[in-house]
């Protein structure tokens, strides 16, 4: 840029006295010397001064009222800058949030108000792809104990994976429902005879029996009368309470049993 | 008794006080009109940007931070207000409306604007040639160039605040100032040789 185009651009600014001080001097020697450049300035001075009279042109116009007319019309949310759709998106997020919370609000409360299930650690079967909760104890002298020692849980193995255990907990019947099936084995002098004993003793107590193909017995039990029962298998033989029974019971031998009932099969083994 | 300042009224607004927003429109709508009336050379379109700038002021009250000037913030809704309505236009010619004839309900009737620059009813036809041709000149600048003058030299705003308001720094106001003044110039000597 040569000197004469700098003065020109610095011209409007020198007019407006926002030159900074070095500019004004190179400008103002410039002056001194430069007819020309004089003339321009005083050109650009009336340049300003015509556009300034446009200046007092001034519409009276009045807004204030349609600014409050459409203030007050429009929806608060929109004047305070509501946008649909991420408004949409929040509710839609607050109610999944909120339905979680609620779901696993109701699995907390479930599992402060059930019974303790059995402390063991869950064991996997590998052959049958079952989780297996083994009891500790093995005392059947009380009810509550014999429950303990028979109560089983299988959970298929969809499940187990990734399972947390207060989600097995959430999956387990709030009162403590029967497991499907107990394993009892009972040595007897003499098989018929134990079984018939069995058939009677269930007879008393009112409780479905079938006899199965290999010396044993399938029992439903209700609940109440459960331990009480199992006491009195004890004047038949000697009853061994193993683990809960992994052999799966078969449809047409197994009783139809329903949830508030104990299935039990009852093995008669001859004493050695 | 003093009128609020504007910090204050702004404060009461962004609390939702409607009627502490009515003194800002009522104390800035002039200028706010007489901005979208010389960028656009359109009444009806300077009326309804002027407020479209200030429903979308109190829409984003806000978000207004105190450390900028109310009016400059002001002057930037504006600024954008109109430069979107000129793009919707697409190469609509610029009209010079200031003293058309408009439609009122009942009848016609020239557009009125106080003009204090002609206090001699004589010279009103001779004060009305002279404007159009300067506002003329002034539609034949860009618009960056039209802002800054219609800014500065109609308006009065400081270079800093013309920097405010454009979102720019002081330089390239200074830059497009000098720019804008000296294409001004050189047109106004065209169409108005005597006044030079």
């Amino acid at each position: 840029m040569n000197s004469e185009e700098h003065i020109r651009e610095l011209l409007p600014l020198y007019v407006d006295e926002v030159c900074t001080a070095e500019e004004k001097i190179y400008v103002e020697n410039h002056l001194s010397a430069c007819a020309e450049c004089r003339k321009e300035l005083e050109e650009l001075k009336t340049t300003i001064r015509l556009v300034k009279e446009l200046k007092p042109l001034d519409a009276s116009v009045d807004v204030v009222r349609q600014v409050e007319e459409k203030i007050r019309k429009s929806s608060p949310f929109k004047l305070w800058g509501f946008q649909p759709i991420p408004a949409a998106l929040a509710v839609i997020i607050i109610l999944l949030l909120g339905a979680t919370l609620h779901k696993y609000s109701l699995v907390y409360k479930y599992c402060q108000n059930e019974p303790d299930i059995p402390t063991a650690a869950p064991v996997t079967s590998p052959e049958k792809d079952v989780v297996t909760i083994a009891p500790q104890e093995t005392s059947l002298q009380k009810e509550e104990a014999a429950d303990t020692v028979m109560s089983a849980q299988k959970v298929t193995k969809e499940e187990k994976a990734g399972r947390t255990a207060a989600v097995a907990k959430k999956r387990a019947p709030k009162s403590p429902a029967p497991p499907s099936s107990y394993l009892v084995e009972m040595e007897v002098d003499n098989t018929e005879n134990g079984i018939q004993a069995l058939r009677n003793l269930a007879e008393n107590y009112r409780v479905k029996s079938n006899q199965g193909p290999e010396n044993d017995v399938f029992l439903e039990i209700q609940g109440q009368s459960f331990g009480e029962f199992m006491n009195e298998l004890q004047h038949i033989g000697k009853v061994s309470y193993g683990l809960p029974s992994e052999e799966k019971m078969e449809e047409s031998t197994a009783p139809a049993h329903s949830s508030a009932s104990r299935l039990i099969r009852i093995k008669f083994n001859k004493n050695r | 008794m003093t009128e609020p300042m504007d910090i204050q009224l702004v404060e009461m607004s962004q609390k939702g006080d409607h009627c502490a927003f009515s003194q800002l429109v009522s104390r800035y709508q002039r200028k706010i009109f007489s901005l979208c009336l010389r960028l656009l050379n359109d009444f009806e379109e300077a009326r309804d940007m002027t407020q479209e700038t200030f429903i979308k002021a109190f829409k984003h009250i806000k978000t207004f931070r105190k450390e900028a000037q109310f009016s400059t913030w002001l002057y930037y809704i504006a600024l954008n207000a109109c430069r979107n309505k000129r793009r919707s236009w697409k190469g609509r010619p610029d009209t010079i409306s200031v003293d058309e004839t408009i439609e009122m309900e009942d009848n016609q009737m020239q557009r009125e604007f106080e003009d204090k620059s002609c206090p001699n009813p004589m010279r009103d036809v001779e004060c009305a040639e002279l404007q159009q041709l300067v506002q003329s000149a002034l539609n034949t600048l860009s618009t960056e160039h039209k802002e800054v003058i219609v800014m500065r030299d109609i308006q009065g705003l400081t270079y800093e605040e013309i920097a405010d308001s454009l979102r720019c720094n002081l330089g390239t106001v200074k830059s497009r100032i000098s720019r804008a003044r000296l294409l001004l110039k050189d047109t106004l000597k065209e169409v108005m040789p005597d006044e030079f």
